[in-house]
Formats: structure tokens, sequence, C-alpha cells
């Protein structure tokens, strides 16, 4: 797992919560790489779950919504990291149409190694499109707080129903979209 | 910030900061070595592009040339590559060729950089200031499908190189042709001399016997005139018997119709002869035409009898009304005398003396093809030479008994030339069979 999701999990712990508690929570966790993380850097994806493991322990919060809010903050965050994506995007569909083919296969150029989840946008009407998400790692929760995220910053107000599709074992989930004003 | 987070969050991000010096280092390092691999193989292909003996053109999608290599410039008559930069490629060529050259563009879309054509059509290039010269062109369209790869090899020497390997191969032909004109001469002056005997033999015995006969009407002629009731009468008849007897008069009106007949036989026989090779040396029309096979096959045995009469029987068995296969005649016929002198050979050296071998050959049609069929009972091909009895100079005969082209330059003519099928069938020890396929005429081309 590349270091930026790293860096930017301790940076909003540092926001969220305090310097001190992500301090704490990296002592308290086994890390094979100290906690010394450099955003171009490849690291076990465990270390993330043990970070979150631990400063859910740590604060109360569920795992769930400690992911879901780092996915949305993570989004904010490419949105400042890398404005060229964003470019001609009127809309949170028409970004999510581009993650797989256009954004990761950029990634890919730079970083050949990196190992990405595939999270697939297809429209299935004017105001509703389907995401698919897969990864071998369970990090679901995660991909929900990046749609969340790019709806955010888009300004477009949408309902998302999530379908688990993994059972249990690999990160699998179908995340449905309907623009809030065609619902209502 | 407690003091002690304070160091703490300082020596991660001192950690952080060497392992992203690192890492940096290390893309550097990545990044010298490809482009460094990238210098070499852009030198390579630099090297390739200004050496491979072909034009190589990078083609904008309204056909102004981008760029091109130097045998590309040279092979328009261009001294400078950069002279032709800009300008419409189809402008290289004649205005026959631009829609060949449109249509290998369309084609190229299709493939999608999915390799070059099957077949390249040729077309006429311009070399600047001067003449044509005939081309091959290929087209491939790149990934970037605002561009495609123009391919362009001159072709001149190629087709200088066929023509005169097509003279040679003609020229070939016509020794074979000779050859077996040769081989054929002292049997065909053996067959033509035989008749020539015995017309002979005939004519001097009728000259002699009109010798007699008109001794006899001499001997008769003072009696003509006188009055047939005479005293005249007893003694012309004792000298008409006279002479009758002194003649032999019973005997040559016994032998003389015989002899005229053998002698019109014999003529007629040297006549058949003639006209066998009058007609396989020159068959007529030098262009292919519908051809009876059944009057080659005849011909051609007929020519060819001294050959196998000493060691063979021929028997044919031609299919009546057989379609008209549609060949040259004199190339058939030296096909087949190529295989009936061979049929022979194997029959000589595989029968004991005297005994006799057969060859026949057949006749029949089927479903368009006209087919024929020479079998002999020599012996058979060892089948380690059954794959080289096609090839140019592959013999088994002895020195000065063939040069090994017989059969090399049958396969040419009736596989190549006329599309037919030339295969053979062998049993070692018993014998062979060669088949030859010929599409009928009515039914060429379909």
């Amino acid at each position: 797992m590349k270091g930026i999701i790293f860096t930017e999990f301790l940076d909003m712990v540092d926001d969220k919560f305090s310097v001190e508690i992500t301090e704490k929570i990296i002592s308290q966790c086994d890390l094979e790489s100290d906690g010394a993380y450099t955003a171009t850097g490849t690291y076990s994806h465990t270390e993330i779950l043990s970070l979150v493991m631990t400063l859910h322990k740590q604060c109360g919060a569920s795992v769930q919504d400690l992911c879901r809010t780092f996915g949305a903050h993570l989004f904010q965050r490419f949105s400042i990291l890398y404005p060229v994506f964003f470019d001609g995007h009127q809309n949170a569909f028409s970004f999510l149409e581009t993650v797989e083919n256009y954004i990761h296969v950029e990634v890919l150029k730079l970083f050949p190694e990196a190992k990405l989840p595939s999270i697939q946008g297809n429209r299935l009407g004017d105001d509703s499109m389907e995401v698919i998400y897969r990864s071998h790692r369970c990090l679901t929760p995660v991909c929900h707080g990046l749609i969340l995220g790019c709806l955010d910053y888009f300004d477009h107000p949408a309902t998302i129903e999530v379908e688990d599709l993994s059972a249990g074992y690999v990160g699998h989930a179908r995340f449905l979209l309907c623009a809030e004003d065609a619902a209502a | 910030m407690t003091q002690d987070v304070y160091k703490q969050r300082a020596l991660r991000e001192r950690k952080a900061r060497l392992a992203a010096e690192a890492l940096l280092e290390a893309k550097s390092r990545d990044l010298y070595l490809a482009n460094q691999r990238l210098e070499i193989r852009s030198g390579e292909l630099q090297a390739i592009l200004e050496n491979v003996p072909a034009g190589i053109a990078v083609v904008n999608s309204d056909c102004t040339i981008k760029l091109i290599n130097k045998p590309g410039a040279r092979m328009f008559g261009y001294t400078l590559a950069t002279d032709l930069v800009g300008q419409d490629i189809l402008s290289l060529f004649d205005t026959e060729s631009a829609p060949i050259l449109r249509s290998l563009i369309s084609q190229a879309c299709e493939r999608q950089n999915k390799g070059s054509a099957q077949a390249l059509p040729e077309v006429k290039a311009i070399r600047m200031g001067s003449d044509m010269f005939p081309a091959e062109v290929d087209i491939v369209q790149t990934e970037a499908a605002d561009r495609s790869i123009w391919i362009c090899r001159d072709i001149s020497r190629r087709k200088q190189a066929e023509s005169e390997r097509q003279a040679l191969e003609q020229e070939r032909r016509h020794l074979q042709k000779m050859e077996s004109l040769g081989t054929l001469a002292s049997g065909i002056a053996h067959e033509i001399n035989t008749p020539v005997q015995y017309v002979s033999d005939n004519v001097r015995f009728l000259q002699d016997t009109i010798t007699d006969l008109f001794e006899l009407i001499d001997r008769l002629q003072p009696f003509f005139g006188t009055d047939p009731i005479a005293e005249t009468t007893p003694p012309m008849i004792a000298a008409a018997r006279d002479k009758a007897e002194e003649i032999d008069l019973d005997f040559l009106h016994e032998e003389a119709p015989g002899a005229l007949e053998q002698t019109l036989s014999g003529l007629q026989q040297i006549s058949k002869i003639v006209t066998a090779i009058k007609e396989f040396s020159h068959p007529g029309s030098q262009e292919t035409s519908d051809i009876d096979l059944n009057h080659a096959i005849e011909t051609t045995a007929t020519v060819s009898r001294n050959q196998w009469k000493y060691v063979s029987t021929l028997d044919l068995k031609l299919t009546p009304d057989l379609p008209s296969a549609l060949c040259h005649a004199g190339d058939f016929n030296q096909v087949l005398l190529n295989l009936i002198v061979n049929a022979a050979d194997a029959i000589e050296e595989n029968k004991a003396e005297g005994e006799l071998g057969a060859i026949e050959i057949s006749t029949y049609a089927d479903k368009g093809t006209i087919w024929v069929k020479v079998t002999d009972d020599g012996g058979g091909i060892p089948e380690e030479n059954l794959g080289r009895i096609f090839d140019p100079f592959f013999t088994t005969k002895a020195v000065g008994k063939g040069s090994g082209q017989g059969l090399a330059i049958a396969y040419n003519l009736i596989v190549n030339r006329y599309h037919g099928q030339l295969i053979v069938d062998s049993e070692p020890g018993i014998g062979t069979t060669f088949i030859i396929g010929l599409p009928c005429a009515e039914s060429d081309g379909e």
C-alpha cells in the first residue's frame, strides 16, 4: 500500500484528534516501519489496519466510521494534491466514471508496483450510477468515504445504497448512487 | 505537544525523510538507467531506419509526411529527408496508383495495428526528375490513430530478377524439350527406316513387275490392228503364252496387289510418324487453348514408340468424348513424354531381358477435372526418393540417361502454370502411377 495513505491517515489523526494521539497509536502498534512513512514509499496494508484498530480502541469510534471519515478526508486531499484529475468534471458521477480507466492508469505509470483497488463507475441513467469496488484488502468503508468526499466536493447530493458482496473474505461491494434531485 | 511526543515525532519524520531521500535516489538511478536504455534503443532503431533497404515514413492523417528515413528519401530521388517533410505522400506515386493506396489506407484503419497486409499490390512510384519505378507499399496504422507508417520498397531489381528467372526457366524447358527430341531422334529414325525399307523393296518389285508387263505388251503389240480371225492368231497366242511363262505372270498377278498395299501402308505409317513429330514439336499456337488430351496422348505414344516398344506394351484406355483441357499442347506433350520415357526406363531396369512390361495410359473426366493416369509395372519408386522426385536435377538414372529435369519441369508446368495436379502413387516392388489432373476448359475459373 502506498505511503500516501499512511501519511494522510496520520495527518487526519493529527487534525481530528491530536498529535499526542497520533504518536500514541503508533507506539502501541508493532509496526515494521516504526510509523516512519513517506508518501512515495510502499508499506504493508496490515499496518493501516493495525493503526485503525488501535485508534478505534483509543477513541471509541467504530472502525467503519473511522474508515469512512478517512475516505472523505483522503478525497479532499486528492483534490488539492492532484487537481489535474478534477478538471473538466461537472459533477461527481462524471468524475467517478474516470477513476478506473484514467486516474488509476496514470497512477500506475508513475508507480507500476502499486496494487490499486478496482473502483469501476458505471452510469445507469442520467441521475444514477453504480460503483463496483474490488480489492484484496477489506476497505469497503474507505471507498464509501471516498464516494462521500466526492459527492461533497462536487456539491452533488445523492443517496448511497451499499451492497456488500464480499462474503467477508475480500473487499467487494456495490454502491448504488441516486442523485437527490431525481429522488425527490 | 510534550517533549517526548515531539522527540518521537521528530525521530519518525527524520526516518521518513531519510527513506524518502533513499527512494528519490533509487528513482533517479532508475530513471537514468531507463534513459540510457532508451538512448541505446533509440540509436539502434535509428541505425535500422537509416540502413534498412526500404523507405519508411510516418504520415499524418491528411497524408502529409511527418518524417521519412534517408533510404526513403533517396528512393524518391531526394538528397535530404527533410525536403519531403510536409509533402503529400500520394504525390510521390503516379495517379493510377492513388486508388490502390487509398484502399491500403482504409484496410490499415480496419486492421488497426494488427500487422501488415497479406498481399501487397504493386504501384508506380515517381523518382524526382526522372522515371517511375515499380514499388510495393505497406501501410500500418499506429496506436495514435492520426498517424500511419508507410513502408515502401523499390522492387525494380526483384522484377528484373523474376524476369530473368522466367527467361531461364523458359530456356530450361526448351533445352529439356530439345534433349527429349534428341533422345527420340534415333528412335524416330529407326521407326521411319523400317517402313522405308519395305516400301523401297516393294517399289523395286513393282518396278520389275511393270518392266515385265511392258515386255509382254511389247510382244503382243505387233498383233494389235490385225484381223482377229487370221492365220496370225495361233502364233500370237503362243508368243503371249511364252512371255507370260517367262515373266511368271501368275506370280506377278498374285503378288503385285499385295506389294502395292504394303507400300501404301508403309507410306501411311511414315506419314503418321512425321505428322506426330510435327505436332509434337510445333503444336500450333504458343498460347494455351482447348486441347484434346486423347489426341495428344496418341501423338506422343507414336513419337515415343521406339522408347518403349522393346521393353513394354503401351495400352491406351482413353475415354471417348473427353472434355478439352485448357493448356498448351506442346507443354502437355512434353510432360507426357517424360512420364512415358521414365516408365519405359523403369521397366527396362527392373524386368529380365526379353520380358515385356506394361504401360497403361488412361483418361477420364470427373467434376470439372480431366485425369490422365500413366501406370507402369517397373518396380516402383523407393520410399526414400519419393519426396525428391520433383526436385530439379534429381535423378537415379545412369549418367547420360537423363538430366533429372523432366519431372521438375512437369510439376512446374502442370501445377504452377496450369493450376492442375501432379500426383505420384508408387508401390515399391510393383510399379508406379503418375496422375495428372487438369481443369476442364469449360469449367476453368469455376
